[in-house]
């Protein structure tokens, strides 16, 4: 046994440099240990926590082992119930985001195309958005229109960033190509498609990924405020009535781990579509 | 010869309103341009030459006067007049083929495509038609920026301080790229600059300008045989010649009033 | 100076104009009895229940509650945001062993701390300050975090031409530099917990506007409802003008770039 690890250590030794060829990125050569001091704190946790529970200090009603939440995750896994909430929670927030994000971008564009428009719209809205988004749940639940409640409450909040963002972007389209237009002759129509969307459109992309983001955050809290609709929100919910603890840990691991997946993705598409935007950066 | 590209501005004046007060931006100016011309403003900062450019082309109206290009009114900006910025104003999202064709219309995709190549060979951007203008050099841009403004084989082609922001060789080495341009496409061009040298390489007469209001102060022409050489004593006599109009030239003063 | 004024106050009532179509809409369709009261209540009626709460002090009441929670979860998240942030922008090493696991903390959305919370906090006073502070650490963390961090080297050469004392550089250059970020920090985790203060208390009160909203809500009074979420939302709005006008006064220098 020892004589194996002697070996191993001896094996890892002559390829030390390899290995820290490997770990470290591009002439980046303190990576690794930049990446050990990060796992330090989490490590510290995670041993005070699976020593806690070992010892019985903690109850396991209030800290679940971290052999617990495993289990619970086997469990839940098992069960199949688990990501079936979670694919409800995810259809449920794409709907809301769709809806609110379409309209949002609409309205954006209305408002930053047209002056009168902007005078019109923007008091009622901004008004509007002042209104805490937790409070429209009870008036969405007295409405009772059943999964569309839900539905309707994601897209409420996944309409405003989508709504400033995109203003913002028509709004701040520079007058200089805007002038280019002209000295082409450019109509209305050449003007939106060919200066206008391209040039705001980073911006609404922005408005995008934060508006998904919302919308993931809302999703729980409808599934929360508005049950009997199933979700990841309303099991854990559940999770929470019947003192599992384990289970509720499990389910915001899988939240946070889906709301991750999903900024991810909006940022790699956010970057994807405004690489032209590259000269501001790099000019800085 | 060509027959189309004269420019004539005849008692041309502009105020602009800023909080109620008028400002006289440009004050009588007469000027005529033959076609196939190439003539330089020059002036200080503030003397109205970027406004005189900007109404010639059709981005500023409201003035007094009257600008005719082949004996026409102008109204509004026109696809027989180009315009290059200071800043190249490629858009960013599209690629250089793409903005050079940015302009083209009425055309089928493959004389498109052929008006757009001939244009990328005429500035020398072979090989770069699929770069985007954050890929370029300052200098690559304002070669993108002039093919743009020339796909409409516009009649008059307006410059303003198109090499401005580059750096002193590369400037140079445009002048020799713009005079070779001017004379292949053989069009009537106006620059705006404040470059002396610039002025005197390219120009065959030079527009001096004063400042506040911004007024014609003289018209110098420029006789010297092309290419022009910068060394040349003659060249340097010219230069004199413009700076005294600014009160910049050489010979000794015993006070300087700037 | 008279067109100007003139235009303003156009400006200012075409934005009147939807909502007062609304009122009278709204109005109308009530007077039609198109859609049950429960849905759609009638504008004056909101108004006279919110003058009713207002009298019988019931509202006052539950506002004051909720803004004693949203101040107290405020304070104590903004100011551990603000600690953090400090921290981890002047130290490169502390940011690199806290910033990993505040921001796997930060990935899981809000609103799912809730049954944690209550489960380790019970539903009681502690969950909810706890739950707002949460809200309010995040926003002024990044916040703080972008605002020293982001502050121009030339300042920072300036300063070290000048030979500053740390405790001068942080007063004179880093915190003045990076108090716009940090307003802006305030001002999102000032919304946020009082956004959240709304949503504790949809879930688990018995006091307080959000639960107004909900006994609302039980009572199948849609007047209730509204009034509660008007007075949220004009609250919101005021604390937001508040800060706003606040910045504008402190930081005179900085021209912020949404207003042109």
């Amino acid at each position: 046994m020892l004589s194996k690890f002697l070996l191993l250590a001896g094996i890892v030794h002559s390829q030390k440099n390899k290995i820290m060829s490997f770990l470290s990125v591009r002439g980046n050569k303190y990576l690794p240990i930049k990446v050990l001091e990060g796992t330090l704190l989490p490590g510290t946790i995670f041993v005070i926590w699976l020593i806690c529970s070992r010892l019985n200090i903690l109850s396991k009603d209030f800290f679940p082992s971290p052999g617990d939440v495993v289990n619970g995750f086997h469990e839940v896994l098992n069960d199949g119930s688990f990501l079936d909430n979670l694919g409800m929670s995810v259809i449920r927030v794409l709907k809301g985001f769709l809806l609110g994000s379409t309209v949002g971008f609409v309205i954006g564009i209305t408002l930053g195309m047209s002056r009168f428009l902007e005078k019109l719209i923007t008091p009622i809205f901004n008004a509007i958005r002042q209104v805490p988004l937790p409070a429209w749940a009870p008036l969405l639940v007295l409405v009772s229109l059943g999964e569309m409640s839900r539905v309707l409450f994601i897209a409420i909040g996944a309409c405003y960033p989508v709504v400033l963002n995109t203003f913002e972007g028509v709004k701040n389209v520079r007058n200089d190509y805007v002038e280019v237009g002209k000295v082409f002759k450019f109509n209305r129509v050449q003007r939106f498609f060919k200066i206008i969307l391209p040039s705001s459109f980073p911006s609404t992309l922005t408005g995008l990924r934060l508006s998904l983001s919302i919308s993931w955050m809302l999703v729980v809290a409808a599934e929360i405020f508005m049950t009997s609709g199933g979700g990841i929100g309303e099991m854990m919910w559940a999770c929470r009535e019947y003192s599992r603890m384990d289970l509720v840990v499990v389910c915001i691991i899988a939240i946070a781990l889906v709301g991750f997946t999903m900024n991810f993705f909006m940022q790699k598409m956010e970057m994807f579509f405004s690489f032209w935007r590259l000269t501001l950066k790099q000019s800085r | 010869m060509k027959s189309t590209g004269t420019l004539s501005v005849t008692n041309v004046s502009k105020k602009f309103r800023v909080n109620n007060n008028e400002i006289h931006v440009l004050d009588n100016i007469n000027l005529s341009v033959k076609a196939g011309e190439f003539i330089s403003i020059i002036g200080l900062s503030g003397c109205g030459k970027t406004t005189l450019l900007r109404l010639i082309v059709g981005l500023e109206s409201d003035y007094e006067g009257d600008i005719l290009l082949d004996g026409r009114k102008l109204n509004g900006p026109s696809l027989d007049r180009g315009i290059v910025f200071q800043d190249h104003r490629l858009f960013p999202w599209l690629t250089v083929e793409k903005n050079i064709g940015l302009g083209i219309v009425g055309k089928s995709d493959t004389e498109k495509k052929e008006i757009v190549n001939n244009h990328i060979e005429l500035v020398g951007l072979k090989g770069f038609e699929k770069s985007y203008p954050y890929q370029l050099s300052g200098g690559m841009s304002q070669r993108a920026a002039i093919a743009r403004s020339l796909v409409n084989q516009p009649e008059i082609l307006l410059l303003d301080e198109p090499l401005g922001a580059l750096d002193a060789l590369t400037r140079m080495y445009m002048h020799k790229e713009l005079e070779r341009i001017w004379k292949k496409e053989n069009i009537t061009m106006i620059m705006v600059t404040h470059d002396v040298e610039e002025a005197l390489y390219l120009s065959d007469k030079i527009v001096v300008m004063s400042a506040r209001p911004g007024k014609l102060q003289k018209i110098i022409p420029v006789p010297l045989a092309r290419p022009r050489d910068r060394a040349s004593v003659e060249f340097a006599e010219m230069k004199e010649k413009v700076l005294e109009e600014f009160m910049l030239h050489t010979e000794p003063h015993f006070t300087y009033t700037i | 100076m008279n067109t100007k004024g003139e235009t303003q106050v156009k400006t200012i009532l075409i934005g009147f104009i939807v909502p007062v179509l609304l009122v009278i809409g709204l109005e109308i369709i009530c007077k039609l009895e198109i859609f049950p009261s429960q849905i759609v209540v009638a504008p004056h009626k909101v108004l006279i229940t919110f003058f009713d709460l207002i009298s019988t002090g019931e509202l006052l009441e539950h506002l004051r509650i909720s803004m004693y929670r949203v101040l107290t979860g405020f304070v104590l998240g903004a100011t551990l945001g603000f600690i953090f942030g400090t921290v981890m922008a002047l130290s490169p090493r502390s940011e690199r062993i806290i910033a990993p696991l505040l921001s796997a903390l930060s990935q899981v959305p809000l609103f799912g701390w809730i049954p944690l919370l209550m489960l380790w906090f019970g539903i009681g006073e502690t969950f909810k300050v706890v739950f707002i502070a949460f809200g309010a650490f995040f926003p002024m963390l990044i916040n703080t975090f972008e605002g020293i961090h982001g502050v121009p080297r030339s300042y920072l050469e300036v300063a070290r031409a000048f030979e500053f004392s740390s405790a001068k550089l942080l007063h004179k250059v880093l915190l003045p530099a990076a108090l716009p970020s940090l307003f802006t920090g305030i001002k999102l985790a000032l919304g946020m917990s009082w956004m959240l203060v709304v949503g504790a208390e949809l879930v688990a009160a018995g006091e307080g506007v959000g639960y107004l909203i909900v006994w609302g809500r039980q009572l199948f009074q849609m007047d209730i409802v509204f009034v509660g979420i008007a007075v949220v939302g004009s609250i919101g709005y005021l604390m937001f003008l508040t800060l706003n006008a606040l910045e504008v006064s402190l930081i005179s220098w900085h021209r912020p770039l949404s207003k042109k």
